[in-house]
């Protein structure tokens, strides 16, 4: 079981970001100006902004702070939301790209790279969170998170609520500084051995324009939780003959339909409390 | 318990697939941390730091001014518009003046026509009668 969450805590992505033309200084014969960074695919995009921006600083119009609060990411042309963890954002940009997973004879001579862009404007986009107050505001939100996934987990959120001010801080520091041993320590803290629910979010990819669709599970099934599986919660909202043509992404591989759900919580869940399912219907 | 063994190594070998994947050539993309600041610009000697700050500063300096120009640009342009209304008003209100002032002419004429018609046919019957008296 450790070894499964600690390739999940340890999972990172090769991002190639391409800086937007109007935050910095125009370079000779107008050529983008890229940064190639290693990201962790269990934390918010928006944690590493200031230290991206702290890497191209001299190359920057404004300063930092007058620009941190107007900039966005975007891949494919769609907004990144930040407040969705890296890995969730990738399997809902690319799962339904045909070479998702890779073959066999490429691994050698191919680079996974994600190319993404920083985008840079007044008008931000409408689905975007505006961050205004920088990684406390981060901080509050994830929090919030937890909260949430603590009230499905046991009912309410007071485990959360109760934690000692040293231990939220330190919670929080386990995400900022990759630790995976105090993470995990504070975790089990809030998370019983028998949840009551599971808090799952499923993000759902109909169509390569429609992203950012989520279904809320049912929470209503407290008995069933333990022995609940992914098909079984696909059967919930699809037509049973079209399931086993639905490809379920967690943590950038595709998982079984039989595997239970609490397992997949216990490993899989991401560093919010919650469980980011991304279904692709496939079309093919 | 040895099918929840069974599928944590199911899993535990997919994910060491997907890092086998994501992992290649992972030298080559710098580790970032959350407020990562200290390896900023480590090439980059003080004074060409001080250089680059002030010209940033300048650079600063002139887009606030190109911003106020093109906002006293907007404000001129709305002043044109606003004289261009007004323009195309008043020539609006010239034209109807001048029609209703050709009307009033016109209606002038043509009673100092009937005034004059009058006038001379009582002259004529005038004449007439002095004639007749005669």
């Amino acid at each position: 079981m450790d070894q499964v969450r600690r390739k999940v805590w340890n999972g990172a992505l090769n991002i190639q970001i391409e800086i937007d033309k109007s935050l910095i200084i125009a370079k000779p014969e107008d050529k983008s100006l890229l940064i190639n960074v290693r990201i962790p695919m269990d934390s918010y995009m928006s944690l590493y902004t200031d230290t991206i921006l702290n890497r191209i600083k001299h190359f920057l119009r404004r300063d930092i702070v007058e620009v941190i609060t107007y900039v966005w990411y975007e891949a494919n042309d769609h907004v990144l939301l930040w407040n969705l963890p890296v890995g969730t954002l990738y399997d809902i940009i690319k799962g339904c790209e045909k070479d998702y997973l890779g073959t066999e004879d490429e691994r050698d001579s191919y680079i996974k790279v994600w190319k993404i862009k920083m985008r840079y404007g007044a008008d931000l986009p409408a689905n975007h969170i505006p961050i205004i107050n920088g990684l406390k505001q981060i901080q509050a939100y994830w929090m919030h998170q937890w909260k949430q996934a603590s009230f499905l987990l046991n009912g309410s959120s007071k485990r959360v609520m109760s934690l000692h001010m040293n231990d939220t801080q330190l919670f929080w520091d386990s995400v900022i500084n990759r630790s995976l041993e105090l993470f995990e320590g504070i975790r089990s803290k809030i998370i019983d051995k028998v949840p009551r629910n599971i808090p799952i979010i499923i993000h759902e990819i109909e169509q390569p324009d429609r992203l950012y669709s989520s279904k809320d599970s049912n929470p209503d099934k407290a008995d069933t939780v333990m022995t609940n599986t992914i098909g079984n919660l696909l059967a919930e909202y699809y037509d049973a003959n079209s399931i086993c043509d639905i490809k379920v992404l967690c943590q950038g591989i595709v998982v079984p339909h039989d595997l239970s759900l609490s397992l997949l919580y216990s490993v899989m869940s991401s560093f919010d409390g919650f469980l980011h399912i991304v279904i692709i219907l496939r079309t093919d | 318990m040895q099918q929840k063994d069974s599928e944590l190594a199911v899993l535990a070998e997919k994910l060491t697939e997907r890092d086998a994947k994501h992992n290649q050539y992972a030298e080559l993309f710098e580790v970032i941390k959350p407020n990562d600041i200290i390896h900023g610009g480590e090439s980059i000697d003080k004074e060409n730091v001080t250089i680059i700050d002030t010209l940033k500063s300048e650079n600063n300096d002139k887009e606030h001014n190109i911003e106020d120009l093109k906002e006293r640009i907007e404000v001129m342009t709305k002043n044109v518009e606003r004289l261009n209304d007004e323009l195309i008003s008043t020539n609006i209100e010239n034209n109807v003046l001048q029609d209703k002032f050709d009307n009033l002419n016109e209606e002038y004429n043509k009673l100092v026509q009937r005034w004059l018609r009058k006038v001379q046919k009582e002259a004529d019957e005038m004449n007439e009668n002095v004639e007749n008296l005669k």
